[in-house]
């Protein structure tokens, strides 16, 4: 039981670490692709 | 006529006569509990029902939890399903600014440094011969995230609901007191004055805080399925915070609906502690693996901010690694007063709070994940 609660540690960690620093690279790409726009930012707010 | 006066007093006095030494115990766990609520504001919203649930399941002959007692039909209602947890989700998502996180990503990271203590803590109670599921149960205190725990414990080990839940809040109300002697031992003086730069501008587009949530959705619920309850409403709530176009759903989602769900939820965690049930030696390991699982978590979240510190040249503050503990927004506040402890002029609160959601997003991932291996191994 103590092997299996070993493997389950370790895929835990790691798994939660990858896919946390999967999502820092999805959010580092998506906002490259939609960059910070003053303007339109300010044309939303005044829709809403 | 005599009789029937007899019988009647004795039927009053049934209930003094049907208390044991446990129920008194726990009544007085009961009104310790609200006492830290009421008096000393520890998680008011949650302690405060808690204790009163406590009470109550430990009046004799009430019954509350049997069968058809009124606790019990709020616990099977939202809690044994798991439904509970999953709508506190969808208002913590509404009441949840992932701004800070976004503007800078890489401190995501430090959300799962802070989980590593689940796991530590659940190899600690694997070898103090819980079993499995017990020790999930065990470790996800760690999460520091009510919700969370109440979620996976349900699911694997709902005896020990009780105590898994009252370790989990009241030590996320305790944050303040556990944390920073654990983060002063850690860091160097040096550390502890580094500034953090803020971006000179937003870098945060809309079009990104949108779909921020669809995609953590999406590569989350991928990668860990048994996950999908909680990621999903916590980032259908943020969704619905950030799209702006349903905004009566967001109120009611961050209001009405999550307080209603905390009021029943607390009472029915509170009915979970029946003195006859909840008062053995294993209660106290739980409460003590809780405390563990925290300080592990804080440990290795401020570890890994050395690391992050190392590898950046002196960018990263190492204190805000425990803020990705989760423990939202109180670890957050307790690195922005041990950052100002040293210098009175460094502001760590957005980076703080940047690693806080991150421990957010990383608590349900941790979650999800156990969740899933656990299915996979044949256990879920």
């Amino acid at each position: 039981m103590v092997a299996k609660g070993l493997v389950i540690a370790f895929v835990g960690m790691v798994g939660t670490l990858l896919t946390l620093w999967l999502l820092t690279l999805i959010v580092e790409g998506l906002k490259r692709l939609f960059p910070y726009r003053e303007e339109e930012e300010t044309n939303d707010k005044g829709r809403s | 006529m005599e009789e029937i006066i007899i019988t009647g007093i004795s039927a009053l006095t049934s209930g003094l006569s049907a208390i044991t030494i446990q129920n008194i115990i726990m009544i007085a766990v009961g009104c310790g509990l609200l006492y830290l609520g009421i008096k000393k504001g520890y998680e008011p919203l949650l302690l405060v029902p808690i204790g009163f649930g406590a009470i109550l399941v430990n009046i004799p002959l009430a019954n509350l939890m049997g069968s058809d007692g009124l606790l019990r039909h709020f616990y099977e209602f939202g809690v044994a399903n798991e439904v509970f947890p999953c709508l506190i989700f969808i208002g913590i998502g509404a009441m949840t600014d992932f701004a800070p996180l976004l503007e800078n990503p890489r401190i995501l990271l430090l959300g799962a440094a802070g989980q590593f203590g689940i796991f530590l803590t659940f190899l600690i109670a694997l070898l103090l011969g819980f079993n499995l599921l017990d020790a999930v149960s065990i470790g996800i205190i760690g999460a520091c995230d009510g919700p969370t725990a109440i979620y996976v414990t349900s699911k694997f080990a709902p005896h020990l609901l009780g105590a898994v839940s009252v370790a989990a809040y009241s030590y996320m109300s305790l944050v303040p007191l556990i944390q920073p002697p654990i983060m002063r031992m850690l860091t160097t003086k040096r550390e502890k004055l580094i500034r953090m730069e803020y971006p000179s501008q937003k870098s945060v587009s809309k079009k990104v805080k949108l779909l921020f949530p669809i995609v953590v959705t999406i590569v989350c619920c991928i990668i860990a399925p048994m996950g999908t309850p909680l990621m999903g409403m916590l980032m259908l709530g943020n969704l619905m915070k950030e799209s702006g176009v349903v905004a009566r759903l967001t109120k009611a989602s961050e209001n009405e609906i999550a307080n209603i769900v905390t009021l029943l939820l607390g009472l029915s965690i509170g009915g979970t502690m029946d003195g006859n049930v909840f008062l053995k030696p294993q209660t106290l390991i739980v409460l003590a693996l809780g405390l563990l699982a925290i300080c592990l978590d804080t440990v290795t979240g401020v570890l890994f901010g050395k690391l992050m510190c190392f590898l950046s040249k002196g960018k990263i503050n190492p204190l805000i690694g425990a803020a990705g503990i989760s423990a939202y927004p109180m670890a957050a506040r307790v690195v922005q007063i041990e950052g100002r402890r040293y210098d009175t002029n460094n502001w760590l609160l957005m980076h703080a709070m940047g690693a806080n959601t991150g421990g957010q997003i990383g608590s349900v991932m941790a979650a999800a994940i156990v969740l899933s291996v656990l299915k996979g191994v044949g256990l879920g």
